[in-house]
């Protein structure tokens, strides 16, 4: 399968800080990525690496022609300072057909708060929109950045059963951060565990016996919780 | 009214359109302090300028380029905290034109300069605010969706294909254009003022960006007619007539929307 973005031995060092380590990672279509990680293991910036937003310092990073990228940050990283409303957010920068508009407007549930400021938006509902946004973009390759942290268990699962469906109907390819393993165990269908390089990668199932992971996580995958302490069979220097 | 007053009023308004679509933006984007520091940074353009007798538009221009240049390099190298690195580049310029000046013995209006004058508007500078007019507004306007996705959120901009390094330095050098023009009517003290409070008001009653510019914009302009026909008329200084003007509106909006708020609570 061809690959949409592919990570070439990439280093990336913030004032002599290393941040991410000789990370070597192919996205191709219709692949299902989570990423985890202890904070501060890089996760964020690795996003931002193939986003484009930050530049790695060594390594190189190829992206396919046909790649067309849409990104759901953390809700609490949209500036609170700009008044706009939802709607004129969705339509930024981008000629939008009425048809797909409304679509996605129908599937998301999101036309009661279209004239709602950004900032008067519940946590759940601001998500939405963001979500929204990015899928405006008929990308096919959505990338988000623990996009259910600040809702509830119902908002969680409605949030990623809809990822997943949009996975499996449009065949997009989905990169996600997130600590929800217990939630999305039966959708993606490859996890990296991330801490400044990569621990272990594959599949749920395989790396549910890695050892590394073992170590963070247990070996009971229906306990799995959202916070946790992040131990290694190896020190990292 | 004779010419000279129409010639002042003409300035003023030109300053006002560019400064309050700029302030809009600079208060989105938190940078008021970034604004005050190139603002006090250009008084070392000023006494370069009238020293070696090079022309003073230019010299500033030249300055407060080069300042936000210096302090973006600085910020990408995480030495200093931005507040840290603004207050030592706004102070440095200070310190500096005063050295400079004080090695020669040319007279130097240092109160016309921080606080603005009339009596430095001439018909170049009036042609000047203009043909900035034409170049700043274009920019903006063309940009706008793209710069206000940008301040949203920068990584969302970024996968939607707008390089952000690029937008920032445009934005940059339109702030540094901004203050070079502004300055012989606000004086290097009172820039950001006009480029803060008009845009401020506007927020508290805006509904969507738009609006917010044009209320910025229209506030700005009735501060700006009114203070040079004060200014004029009572033979007051004009730049801080303005932002006293200005100060006036901002406490008339305040207060009702003040006391809305906790009548809801």
């Amino acid at each position: 399968m061809i690959d949409l973005v592919s990570l070439k031995n990439i280093n990336l060092s913030f004032s002599s800080k290393n941040i991410l380590d000789n990370i070597n990672l192919d996205i191709k279509k219709n692949d299902f990525i989570t990423i985890i990680g202890p904070n501060g293991a890089g996760k964020s910036s690795l996003i931002r690496l193939i986003i484009g937003s930050l530049q790695p310092n060594s390594g190189k990073i190829i992206r396919n022609k046909e790649l067309k990228i849409a990104y759901v940050p953390q809700k609490m990283q949209i500036n609170q300072t700009i008044p706009i409303k939802a709607e004129y957010f969705l339509k930024l920068n981008k000629k939008i057909e009425e048809k797909s508009f409304k679509k996605i407007v129908n599937d998301l549930k999101i036309a009661d708060f279209l004239h709602t400021q950004l900032n008067d938006l519940s946590g759940g509902q601001r998500q939405k929109i963001l979500l929204a946004k990015a899928l405006l973009c008929q990308p096919n390759l959505l990338i988000l950045d623990e996009p259910a942290q600040n809702l509830d268990i119902s908002g969680q699962l409605e949030f990623y059963n809809y990822i997943t469906k949009l996975h499996q109907e449009k065949k997009t390819a989905i990169l996600m951060i997130s600590h929800d393993l217990h939630i999305i165990m039966s959708s993606t269908k490859k996890v990296i565990c991330l801490n400044h390089h990569i621990c272990c990668q594959g599949e749920p199932k395989i790396i549910a016996q890695n050892p590394d992971f073992k170590e963070i996580f247990g070996n009971d995958m229906n306990k799995l919780i959202s916070i946790y302490n992040h131990y290694h069979n190896h020190h990292h220097g | 009214m004779d010419e000279f007053i129409i010639k002042i009023i003409i300035a003023a308004i030109g300053i006002s359109l560019i400064t309050s679509a700029l302030g809009c933006f600079i208060v989105w984007k938190k940078m008021a302090y970034f604004g005050d520091s190139l603002a006090h940074a250009s008084l070392l353009g000023i006494a370069i300028g009238i020293i070696f007798a090079i022309d003073i538009n230019l010299m500033i221009l030249a300055i407060t380029i080069c300042f936000a240049l210096i302090l973006g390099y600085l910020q990408n190298k995480n030495i200093l905290s931005n507040d840290a690195l603004l207050g030592i580049l706004a102070h440095g310029g200070i310190s500096l034109a005063m050295v400079v000046v004080s090695f020669s013995h040319v007279i130097f209006n240092l109160e016309g300069f921080l606080f603005g004058s009339l009596l430095f508007v001439e018909n170049d500078d009036i042609f000047l605010i203009y043909a900035a007019l034409f170049i700043i507004y274009p920019i903006i306007f063309y940009n706008w969706q793209k710069f206000i996705l940008l301040t949203l959120n920068s990584d969302i901009a970024c996968s939607m294909g707008i390089n952000p390094a690029k937008y920032r330095m445009i934005f940059t050098i339109l702030i540094a254009l901004t203050i070079t023009i502004t300055i012989k009517i606000t004086g290097v003290l009172l820039v950001t003022s006009l480029l803060i409070i008009p845009a401020s008001i506007a927020r508290i009653i805006s509904k969507s960006p738009n609006q917010m510019l044009v209320f910025a914009t229209l506030i700005s302009v009735f501060a700006s007619i009114l203070g040079c026909l004060l200014s004029y008329k009572f033979d007051l200084i004009l730049g801080p007539i303005i932002i006293a003007i200005t100060i006036a509106i901002f406490i008339l909006v305040v207060i009702p929307k003040l006391t809305l708020k906790t009548m809801q609570k």
